[in-house]
């Protein structure tokens, strides 16, 4: 039984961490689909999150208010990089636009260092530190509402897409920019609203994590690679398929610090980027992926 | 109603349309013909704010259109149901149909939704597969659904680059009737770009031909119908051009 408490142990931290990745991932695909920009500032958006929900709370605002708070900011701040940063170099090639979302993070997490400085800060767990036992294993009760918030905005976001006018109308441009252009819909509003939505995604997964894992100016970097993985594991375009992928990486990456080592853990999720582009370069469940946010 | 003055089109050093002029007018139906290449998408395309024109302009209304971006030509009442449809292929019909009323639809939603109706009365086909995807329907039925989107932006000009192309004869003849009977009740004027140039001519007012850029004939559908040169240039000697 100890064996299979262990591997309980493992999946529950792989799901955890799994949702985390797949909220940030999804960003990465909303955004790729709808600019053609990898947007590599997208980890960054999980600190910014994360590190305003910290000031903010220990100011004495109400957790759910500090969260909410932190949420529109980065959405703001997202909105923002894509006016100043993104929409100026449009007509850029793709790889100049790749390079200055690189460029924002750097300046996202030098900005991060002056403001919180470079010691690590935790956030106390949304409901107490109790855990609860389901299969001889321990569950914190954060992992539950990191499961929880990720799976309720990934409904969102598929309601948003599929049942809401504006949706139908970001989901059209994807499919058909150009079709979309003569029926009167702006590719460039498409690309603000869809940059600031990812934006704050990102900061939702940020500030889940924080009490889990603490938060630091740095945070953004490896969340990023990680939610990068998963999306390209998802073959870039297929949101479903990134939110699948972004719980194998956490899967894989729980397993391998459990039964392997700690340190091998973000090396496995690189060898397995690795695979993925070597023998299935448009993602693993390319045959039945398309074009849809 | 929209007249286009010595407009000029390039892609990139190239001229493909060098200083066209044409008129059409409320309620009328006007053809375009010509073979493959002569410029008839670039046109179109430039008359929509896809390309921007180097030269010349297209009055609509007392309201100049040239330079104009694609959404403010949309919204001044001039629409393109483009060249193999492009249907959004992944959302339903109607969300197809739905999303053509972009430009209006936040301001007059109810308004949207009748016309919506209206659509499904010219196009019954369409009502009857509502929910089924754009991309799994045949091509005579993307097709329709293509001018139903079109519609949904409630243009005063509609135009509609080369919609025989990959039908069979049945179906254009459909969809050509359909034009007609669109024009008759909405007096919708209609501006049909074609290689079909006997199913185009045969439902038009008037027609131009255009060879290379530039229109070299012109003049009521009926004469062209029999003129010549254009029988032994489009309609004797290739029989792809045939119905």
């Amino acid at each position: 039984m100890e064996s299979l408490s262990q591997l309980m142990q493992l999946l529950f931290s792989g799901l955890t961490i799994g949702s985390i990745y797949a909220l940030i991932a999804i960003g990465f695909v909303i955004t790729y689909n709808i600019t053609g920009v990898l947007n590599f500032a997208q980890g960054e958006f999980a600190m910014l999150g994360a590190l305003l929900t910290i000031s903010m709370s220990s100011a004495g605002l109400p957790l759910y208010l500090a969260v909410i708070v932190a949420i529109l900011i980065v959405m703001m701040v997202g909105g923002l990089f894509e006016r100043a940063a993104i929409y100026p170099a449009r007509k850029s090639s793709v790889a100049t636009l790749i390079i200055i979302t690189i460029g924002v993070s750097f300046v996202f997490r030098g900005a991060a260092i002056f403001i919180w400085g470079t010691q690590p800060h935790s956030l106390t767990p949304f409901s107490g530190n109790t855990p609860i036992r389901i299969f001889e294993a321990v569950l914190l009760p954060q992992s539950l509402w990191a499961v929880g918030i990720s799976l309720a905005a990934l409904a969102g976001m598929y309601y948003f897409f599929n049942k809401t006018y504006t949706g139908k109308a970001v989901t059209a441009c994807v499919m058909n920019r150009f079709a979309a252009q003569l029926m009167g819909i702006k590719p460039e509003k498409m690309s603000f609203l869809s940059i600031s939505l990812s934006a704050g995604l990102g900061a939702l997964a940020g500030i889940i994590i924080a009490p889990i894992s603490g938060a630091s100016y740095q945070m953004g970097l490896m969340l990023g690679m990680k939610a990068f993985i998963a999306a390209v594991i998802g073959g870039l375009t297929n949101a479903p398929a990134a939110v699948l992928g972004a719980f194998l990486i956490g899967i894989i990456e729980a397993f391998s610090e459990g039964y392997l080592s700690s340190g091998y853990k973000d090396a496995v999720s690189f060898a397995v980027l690795l695979l993925v582009l070597f023998f299935m370069p448009n993602g693993l469940f390319s045959k039945k992926s398309g074009k849809r946010v | 109603m929209i007249s286009v003055h010595n407009l000029s089109v390039n892609h990139g050093h190239l001229k493909i349309i060098k200083e066209i002029s044409f008129s059409v007018g409320k309620g009328e139906i006007v053809s375009i013909v010509g073979a493959n290449g002569a410029g008839k998408s670039t046109l179109l395309g430039g008359i929509a704010g896809i390309y921007s024109p180097a030269a010349g302009s297209i009055q609509m209304e007392d309201e100049e259109l040239a330079k104009k971006s694609p959404v403010d030509i949309v919204r001044k009442g001039v629409t393109l149901v483009p060249e193999r449809r492009q249907i959004f292929d992944g959302l339903t019909v109607e969300d197809n149909l739905i999303l053509g009323s972009y430009h209006r639809y936040s301001k007059e939603k109810k308004q949207c939704l009748q016309d919506l109706e209206m659509v499904y009365a010219y196009f019954p086909k369409l009502a009857a597969m509502k929910s089924r995807l754009g991309g799994l329907l045949s091509g005579g039925e993307q097709q329709m659904l293509a001018i139903g989107r079109g519609l949904m932006a409630k243009p005063k000009l509609l135009m509609l680059d080369e919609p025989s192309l990959g039908l069979a004869p049945l179906i254009v003849r459909e969809i050509m009737n359909i034009l007609v009977q669109l024009r008759n009740i909405t007096s919708t004027s209609i501006l049909l770009v074609e290689q079909n140039i006997k199913a185009a001519l045969s439902i038009s007012d008037r027609g131009f031909v255009l060879e290379r850029g530039s229109i070299v004939l012109e003049g009521e559908a009926k004469s062209l119908l029999q003129n010549q040169s254009i029988k032994d240039a489009y309609l004797g000697a290739s029989p792809s051009l045939q119905e």
